[in-house]
């Protein structure tokens, strides 16, 4: 197991959604029945910025997201959203949007009707944003949900998340289905709508890499666990990658611990705990070694998905 | 609280053609399906229908049947679909229930409201051929207030008990679904089969209460899934 890497984060102040205190998570469970979902989990998610959930299929993600807003219910521990306790809270979760990735509409909803309707719930509803929105994704607007495509139900979903500026904004893997383009015109609008109206967002994501432009922390969860809790530059200064001949890159790494390794014939790839240090760099080039920042893929690959390997290399 | 009741109220009366139209247009389909079949016995009986006939009609417990069916699967729907999107949309459960009995109300009053048009059309004409669809034993022999009550709170009984089941199937999965469908048939039957035994208590008890005995039953059968389907939004998860 590898160690967590653990950040205070002292830019509550960021600018946008500040008013707010944020996500503070205590010793949460879940169960379903025998199987435990969520293990004494404990996390803050600071106030105006984007918070990447990390981790394999299966490992609790969804229901950490559902179990904050009680769409579940929580088996024990304490969530508090700015300070209260969301359950049966009207006046918290009317400052909360969560489309799950399997979202069940009304059979006989259709985007128009739901867009008409969402401005009854979200006060400060971007009906102009909206409409680009689905213009650009090219979203039916007549058609019944139950008909549209997975990508269309994404483009739905981002089009809501997005439109409806809560402050507590909740994505679960918002672009399953969708082509590049489409994936790409996802993450200009997200940026954009983010440095318009920034907000508290809890993303969860498989596309690592892709997204990582877009997070500013990410939490990684294995096994119903946070491994992982820290500022996104702060993770990527966690570990660095190391290349070449195996027996001078094994020289170099010495004693310390390999997060993970990856062997082409005699080249060695090693994404090693720590920070690279200057007699590291100077060593490395020496020996023609390349020292490389890790990328966020390779570094849950190494922290979260260790034995899965199954997050989608994207890059 | 009232305006995030409002919400899911409004959330509910975007399906309009299930929340405005399908059910009352049963209520006419079932009365014209009422004169056909009033047409069809008047080939051999003469039209109008025969006094002895047209007393028949007077145990057509069509309306009864009708009902129930759609709208026992519109509130499940409801329930099952609209409670998903209710709380994505940052509800509680409490105001789902509240905002969703609201539209629900609505919904049974058109069928009210409808009926007494429906109600007024079979009065004036008696359809010309002499059925009766609205005007039974059971709904005092066509009163406006028993009819109008009895169309209302059997709607909203039924939508109410399709949001149990909904609900249910949120809670606790499609076993324990088909356990309370199969529970609550069970007590039907139990009831029916009560009546059927004890035929002069009930008659009885229904001459004492005279023209309120439907209304009285749905209400009590009202009250009851409606708390039924309050109890287990609280405890349905998505």
């Amino acid at each position: 197991m590898s160690s967590p890497v653990r950040h205070t984060d002292t830019r509550g102040t960021a600018p946008g959604h500040t008013d707010g205190q944020g996500i503070r998570i205590r010793n949460l469970n879940k169960s379903f029945g025998k199987k435990h979902v969520l293990r004494d989990i404990t996390v803050d998610f600071a106030p105006g910025r984007v918070h990447g959930l990390l981790g394999a299929n299966g490992v609790g993600k969804t229901t950490l997201m559902s179990v904050i807003l009680d769409h579940k219910f929580r088996s024990s521990g304490e969530v508090l959203i700015d300070g209260k306790d969301p359950r049966e809270n009207a006046r918290l979760l009317e400052r909360t949007c969560f489309i799950h990735e399997d979202q069940k509409f009304h059979d006989d909803d259709t985007p128009s009707s739901l867009l008409r309707i969402l401005p009854t719930f979200y006060p400060s509803w971007d009906a102009e944003l909206a409409e680009r929105l689905a213009s650009r994704f090219k979203l039916p607007m007549s058609t019944r949900t139950a008909k549209l495509s997975r990508g269309q139900r994404s483009a739905l979903a981002i089009v809501i998340a997005l439109a409806a500026r809560a402050p507590y904004t909740f994505m679960d893997e918002p672009y399953l289905g969708l082509d590049p383009g489409h994936r790409a015109l996802f993450y200009e609008e997200f940026a954009r709508a983010m440095a318009e109206h920034p907000r508290t967002v809890i993303l969860s994501t498989h596309l690592i890499d892709e997204a990582s432009d877009l997070l500013e922390n990410v939490v990684m969860i294995e096994d119903g666990r946070v491994t992982m809790d820290a500022d996104i530059d702060d993770a990527m200064d966690s570990a660095f990658v190391l290349r070449g001949l195996e027996p001078v890159v094994r020289d170099i790494v010495g004693t310390r611990r390999v997060l993970r390794e990856h062997r082409l014939g005699n080249i060695l790839s090693v994404t090693v705990d720590g920070t690279a240090t200057a007699e590291d760099r100077r060593r490395a080039e020496a020996a023609n070694i390349s020292v490389e920042p890790v990328t966020l893929q390779e570094l849950v690959a190494a922290r979260g998905m260790r034995g899965t390997d199954d997050a989608v290399m994207s890059s | 609280m009232m305006q995030y009741a409002r919400r899911n109220l409004a959330l509910y009366l975007t399906n309009r053609l299930n929340s405005f139209v399908v059910a009352p247009a049963i209520l006419v389909l079932v009365a014209i399906l009422t004169v056909v079949i009033g047409l069809i016995i008047g080939i051999r009986t003469g039209l109008p229908l025969p006094q002895p006939v047209q007393e028949g009609f007077n145990n057509n417990l069509s309306v009864f049947w009708a009902l129930p069916g759609f709208l026992i699967s519109h509130g499940a729907l409801t329930a099952n679909r609209g409670f998903a999107g209710a709380l994505a949309f940052g509800s509680t459960r409490r105001n789902f229930w509240a905002g969703t009995a609201m539209g629900f109300m609505i919904t049974s009053l058109a069928v009210a409201a409808v009926g007494l048009v429906i109600l007024a059309v079979e009065a004036a004409t008696g359809y010309g051929v002499g059925a009766s669809f609205l005007t039974i034993a059971a709904l005092d022999h066509g009163s406006p207030l028993v009819v109008a009550m009895t169309l209302f709170l059997l709607s909203l009984m039924s939508l109410f008990a399709g949001m149990s089941f909904g609900g249910i199937y949120r809670a606790a999965g499609v076993i324990w679904t088909v356990v309370s469908i199969v529970a609550v048939v069970l007590v039907a039957l139990g009831l029916i089969a009560a009546i059927v035994a004890w035929p002069g208590f009930w008659l009885g008890l229904a001459s004492e209460i005279g023209r309120w005995t439907v209304p009285l039953g749905l209400v009590v059968a009202t009250l009851v899934a409606g708390i039924a389907s309050r109890t287990v939004v609280r405890i349905a998860e998505i």
